[in-house]
């Protein structure tokens, strides 16, 4: 073992500042004295400064989060038709042949259905944050009625940049809002209250409505499309603004909310 | 219930994409390397999320992950470092006594770019190369870093000693070629 060995220890600790006071001043006494044991610190150091540079983040890339969301959608989706396999060379008669084929049929008929039901997960994955955020219990990380002062606060390095429209015109007020992840992407959501105290909740987070499987609820206002999903009594409206997926969700009626939303995305 | 899992999966571990894919992107240098592996990573992690014990390390276990993945796919086709760990290590006390490295309060050369400090990183061995990547570059402790390589502390304190030592090699052989240090002297 050479004396550089020995040392190891300690000039790793003393390179990143873990050497306590006593341990360290006895060190760097020794190191005027040995020049091996400094270039070996020096070099500890500029490594591990140089290293430090590569850390800054690179965004990811959003057909990267939606081809991780429909993978994860592959591990939840049941084996369909496992039973129809299994006991295949079971059969023994014709009778049970054609109904073996006519559950087949059915079970193929319900994937189609699945896969063409109106909700995307991207979509699915954002109403259930509507939907959490619309309970009176909801915590917002930023409480503020201020639309200015919110918008401030929710745009923060690293998160989408949002505008905070003010709707008071129309009856509704901020009340707050927070960082969010929706379907492993960052997001902003904040939360509207109306007079009534009903809530509409509004999130962005980077994407694309092309991610999002068939609606038959489309509209179309000046250049801005709106994809529109109900599920029970809550609705949400989606668009897109730059690099940004937007939503307005709520439960109040479906068209009201789909002329807010279109009021939100044209406003100056 | 698939959405609760599914549910608890986003809140525990898909926060951390963005920790895997740049952990990825920098163990491979590919975008579409990256791309693939986070991926694979994040689909194994949600196929065994049933072993995940809640409120623990998740950042780290997905990083394990990660690097099992990356292990099986890349060790084999890496191609070897250029210089043996002998050699780098002949070579770190010679660089690492020149003027840009000796300085008490060491500061880069701004002529070492990401692309520099990458392109020293990645003509590593690969022990020396992962550990700097998840201790100095990730941020893991060095208990983080063991459980991600599936080794003990001590190995990782010792591989970081000498990665570093060999990074600054690799980063004052750039220096010299640069010209930012003075050429060393052939002997005949």
């Amino acid at each position: 073992m050479t004396h550089l060995d020995l040392q190891a220890d300690a000039l790793l600790d003393l390179a990143d500042g873990r050497l306590n006071d006593v341990a360290a001043a006895a060190l760097r006494q020794h190191l005027d004295d040995c020049p091996e044991c400094r270039a070996a610190l020096a070099a500890l150091e500029t490594a591990r400064l140089a290293a430090a540079e590569l850390r800054p983040a690179r965004p990811v890339p959003s057909v990267l989060a939606s081809a991780i969301e429909r993978g994860l959608d592959q591990v939840d989706r049941p084996p369909a038709q496992t039973d129809a396999t299994r006991t295949t060379s079971r059969l023994a008669s014709r009778r049970l042949l054609i109904w073996r084929a006519a559950i087949g049929l059915a079970a193929v008929g319900v994937l189609f259905l699945f896969w063409l039901r109106p909700t995307s997960e991207l979509a699915r994955a954002a109403m259930r944050e509507s939907r959490a955020a619309i309970a009176s219990d909801y915590a917002l990380e930023f409480q503020t009625s201020d639309p200015a002062e919110l918008e401030r606060r929710l745009n923060a390095p690293g998160r989408p940049r949002v505008r905070v429209i003010d709707l008071a015109m129309m009856g509704y007020t901020v009340i707050g809002g927070r960082h969010r992840t929706v379907a492993g992407r960052p997001a902003v959501l904040y939360v509207y209250r109306g007079k009534d105290g009903v809530r509409l909740v509004c999130q962005m987070f980077p994407g694309s409505l092309v991610e999002m499987r068939f609606t038959a609820d489309v509209r179309q206002r000046d250049r801005f499309t709106f994809r529109v999903y109900t599920a029970g009594d809550h609705t949400s409206v989606f668009w897109q603004e730059g690099d940004l997926v937007c939503v307005l969700s709520g439960e109040i009626p479906k068209e009201a909310l789909v002329a807010l939303a279109m009021a939100k995305a044209m406003a100056p | 219930m698939p959405d609760d899992r599914r549910h608890r999966f986003e809140q525990e571990a898909l926060i951390h994409l963005t920790a895997v894919y740049n952990a990825a992107y920098r163990f491979t240098r590919r975008e579409e390397d990256a791309r693939d592996l986070t991926q694979e990573t994040m689909l194994r992690a949600y196929r065994g999320f049933d072993r995940y014990t809640p409120g623990t390390n998740a950042r780290a276990w997905l990083l394990k992950i990660l690097y099992g993945e990356f292990v099986n796919r890349y060790h084999a086709a890496r191609r070897e470092p250029t210089a043996s760990l002998d050699q780098l290590e002949e070579r770190s006390l010679e660089v690492a006594t020149s003027p840009t490295v000796q300085n008490r309060e060491p500061r880069l050369p701004s002529t070492w770019t990401d692309a520099v400090i990458f392109d020293a990183v990645a003509s590593l061995p690969d022990p020396f190369r992962e550990t700097i990547l998840l201790v100095d570059v990730e941020e893991l402790t060095y208990e983080e870093a063991a459980y991600v390589m599936g080794c003990a502390v001590g190995t990782v304190r010792s591989r970081l000693f000498r990665a570093r030592r060999a990074l600054a090699v690799a980063l004052g052989s750039y220096a010299r070629e640069q010209g930012l240090l003075p050429r060393k002297v052939e002997r005949s």
